[in-house]
């Protein structure tokens, strides 16, 4: 049984043509974001600043991979990776267009009516459309698909009852692609699952802020009363909803923001650190190990992805291991510095605070880390 | 056929010729024998007889010429197979000899290093018939090789760097061995004659060669030592992983394989991470070998192999419970190995220091435009 042979990365190739497309998106973030202090930076993927997405979609950097007939530049999967690193090494405000980006335009390219992809798709890659993404409820989380939210077929289309949790960018999305049951009677609870494209100016939509533990209003919960949703806003079959979703998932396992959302501390402990503290010196010399390790994994997936391959597990696996890293960051920040957290203290303490109290979301978002490791005991299988 | 699809070519043959040679050769029996001192000859000379020492080797010298990156699954091959000779060494002293401009000799080879502090350091001298080398010098299978290659000073004028090739007939063993019983010898060279040697004066062959490079200790670790240790660690990985799946499917416990245990799954999955970043880190680092400043990636790949070594041994000995401990199971055959490995040539806190001193030497803002760079790290 050889098991290892089925989660081999192969290295991507060195940057070569890419560097001139890395050289212009730097001077374009010099510009744009060069003075964000580091403690916004912290913010990553979750920063948000809509001029931000459209100066980017000006620019052919969102949806870069996507058919020009929807908007997209037709560049390369290793293209894009450039461009989504930079961004974010750069700490750039990003969280206006990264899920529509990520997952939402992919998904309605593939599968909604080609009217209505037509007609939205070439506005994510402007950066004038926002996405959420309505899988989680109150009920439901790592159990996904024992989801209760449904749609029930009426004249023309469905009718959504039910709620959503912890749907991050609720509260400024155009758009949710939601996981409803439109089919009790299946015996099998992954089946009679469907995707909806939902305006989130639906009547009957309501969106509620909920606080994090840092007070920050970044998810929501969305409830859905008698909300009327069109039959062209089905997202591929009915009943096929669970299989769009994994698939759907997987996007958005190994990119590098699953690596780099503490990026902006490790840059500050660099610059702080004294090179002639054996202490300082090896944890450090760690974690810049381990941030280079997990470009070069990230990258290769891209480029197995590229070529046309499925690293799915390989995938998993780097999900995971950004996480522990992302994570680790902080923890390290604390063990060389002990800086009493004050959130007006220095940048550098600013940013260690933020980062203390944001990074036990990076195990939990995207599916816990539990579910992602019985997702790799699957693909080694044992399960 | 393209030059891509060449090079990945020969990378696919040399790995299937690997696989085939070691899988098929290497016993328990050997690793038991090999662990008493005793030198397996009939294996060393298959391996020898394939061709597959030759792998870095110029084709005008018998070899494969083969880069790092189409030599890597060979050499991981192999060390899946825990194949108790120098053969990891001995190409990677291949590599050196091509890059030297020196044929390669037949027979095992390692990298000598300089053992202990000045007085003992190896020291190159010109004579008349030849270079001679004297000091005292760190062999891995020190006992077993024809050769060593090392790198010297040179006398006079002193400094210069002399890389000479030496036969190991006459000189002094004093013979050690590590956690795995694997041969760690110290040599004493009197007056020996060198086979062949090479004066190295320009900074960028010398750090093509993985030498040279600022350090604050008078014997540093080997880059090129520090990225075969790697590589040998993440081919056991593979071992490891997949004797450890296995044994957790079929091991029975509360009526069903313990692998069906969540918490079993957990550790399993935790072991796959190890495995891909192990591989991930000597594949970069191979990849990186063929332009100066190779010896970032590595640094990085001893960092990150190390500390999978030290992780994965752990739960494979955690989720094979009391028999791995038995020296009856094979487990251990694999995991004293990697405990070794991961000290040799520099630890992973070796390793880490050295990159974290340069890279706050920099400081943050240089940090991402050296990551990205393309020889990273």
């Amino acid at each position: 049984m050889d098991t290892a042979s089925q989660i081999v990365i192969r290295p991507a190739q060195p940057d070569g043509d890419l560097a001139p497309l890395r050289a212009q998106v730097r001077a374009f973030l010099a510009e744009t974001v060069g003075d964000r202090p580091p403690q916004k930076r912290a913010q990553s993927w979750s920063g948000y600043d809509p001029a931000f997405s459209l100066a980017l979609g000006a620019k052919g950097w969102i949806g870069m991979t996507w058919p020009k007939a929807f908007g997209g530049q037709e560049r390369s999967m290793l293209e894009r990776y450039v461009v989504l690193e930079e961004l974010l090494a750069a700490g750039a405000p990003v969280g206006g267009h990264w899920v529509a980006e990520r997952q939402s335009g992919p998904l309605l390219m593939r599968y909604a009516d080609p009217e209505v992809a037509h007609e939205i798709v070439p506005r994510i890659t402007r950066g004038e459309v926002r996405f959420c993404i309505g899988m989680s409820e109150p009920d439901s989380g790592s159990d996904l698909a024992s989801i209760r939210t449904r749609g029930d077929r009426v004249d023309g289309g469905w009718v959504v009852n039910g709620t959503k949790l912890w749907t991050s960018n609720a509260h400024r999305s155009h758009y949710m692609i939601a996981l409803v049951r439109t089919d009790r009677s299946a015996d099998d609870k992954h089946k009679g699952l469907s995707q909806l494209l939902i305006d989130m100016r639906s009547e009957g939509l309501q969106v509620r802020p909920i606080r994090n533990l840092a007070g920050a209003e970044h998810f929501n919960e969305v409830v859905f009363d008698n909300v009327f949703v069109p039959d062209r806003m089905v997202i591929g079959e009915p009943g096929q909803g669970w299989a769009q979703v994994t698939a759907e998932l997987t996007f958005e396992r190994s990119g590098p923001e699953r690596y780099l959302s503490s990026y902006a501390l490790l840059a500050e402990m660099v610059d702080h650190a004294d090179a002639d503290d054996a202490r300082h010196a090896v944890e450090l010399g760690y974690l810049v190990a381990e941030l280079s390790n997990l470009r070069q994994m990230s990258r290769g997936i891209a480029a197995m992805l590229h070529r046309g391959e499925n690293p799915q597990l390989a995938a998993a696996n780097v999900k995971d291991l950004g996480a522990l890293f992302e994570q680790r960051i902080p923890e390290v920040a604390h063990q060389l510095f002990g800086h009493e957290l004050r959130p007006d203290g220095s940048p550098f303490v600013a940013t260690h605070c933020h980062l203390t109290q944001t990074v036990p979301s990076f195990s939990l978002r995207g599916g816990t880390r539990e579910i992602l490791r019985g997702i790799i005991a699957r693909g080694l299988g044992v399960r | 056929m393209n030059e891509r699809e060449q090079e990945l070519e020969l990378e696919q043959m040399l790995a299937d010729s690997a696989q085939r040679l070691f899988g098929n050769e290497v016993t328990t029996a050997q690793l038991e024998a090999a662990e008493r001192g005793e030198w397996q000859a009939d294996l060393w000379r298959t391996v020898e007889d394939s061709g597959l020492t030759r792998l870095f080797a110029g084709e005008d010298d018998g070899g494969a010429a083969a880069d790092w990156q189409q030599g890597m699954p060979a050499l991981l091959a192999a060390s899946r197979t825990l194949a108790p000779i120098p053969f990891v060494d001995t190409a990677a002293c291949g590599w050196v000899l091509a890059r030297l401009g020196i044929a390669m000799p037949d027979g095992p080879m390692a990298l000598a290093a300089h053992a202990g502090a000045e007085p003992e350091r190896a020291v190159a001298r010109s004579s008349a018939d030849g270079w001679r080398l004297d000091g005292t010098v760190d062999v891995p299978w020190g006992r077993h090789v024809a050769h060593v290659v090392v790198r010297a000073v040179d006398r006079q004028p002193f400094g210069r760097a002399v890389w000479l090739l030496v036969p190991t007939a006459g000189c002094r063993i004093e013979t050690g061995a590590n956690l795995a019983g694997e041969p760690r010898d110290r040599l004493r060279f009197d007056d020996a004659p060198a086979a062949a040697a090479v004066v190295v004066e320009s900074p960028a062959d010398e750090a093509m060669l993985g030498a040279g490079a600022a350090t604050s200790q008078p014997s540093p670790p080997s880059p090129l030592g520090a990225l075969m240790r790697s590589i040998q660690i993440a081919g056991v990985l593979e071992r490891v992983l997949n004797q450890t799946v296995q044994y957790a499917t079929e091991r029975i416990q509360f009526g069903r394989p313990i692998a069906k245990f969540q918490a079993i799954q957990q550790q399993l999955a935790m072991l796959a991470n190890e495995v891909v970043a192990a591989r991930m880190a000597v594949a970069s680092a191979c990849a990186a070998m063929r332009a100066p400043g190779w010896d970032s990636q590595a640094m990085v790949a001893k960092v990150i192999c190390g500390n999978a070594a030290g992780r994965a041994a752990a739960i494979a000995h955690q989720v094979h419970g009391a028999i791995g401990f038995t020296h009856e199971h094979s487990l251990h055959w694999s995991t004293r190995r990697l405990w070794s490995w991961r000290a040799e040539y520099g630890s992973e806190a070796h390793w880490a220091r050295e990159i974290g001193t340069r890279a706050i030497r920099e400081g943050g803002a240089a940090l991402w435009p050296r990551v990205t760079a393309p020889q990273a790290a």
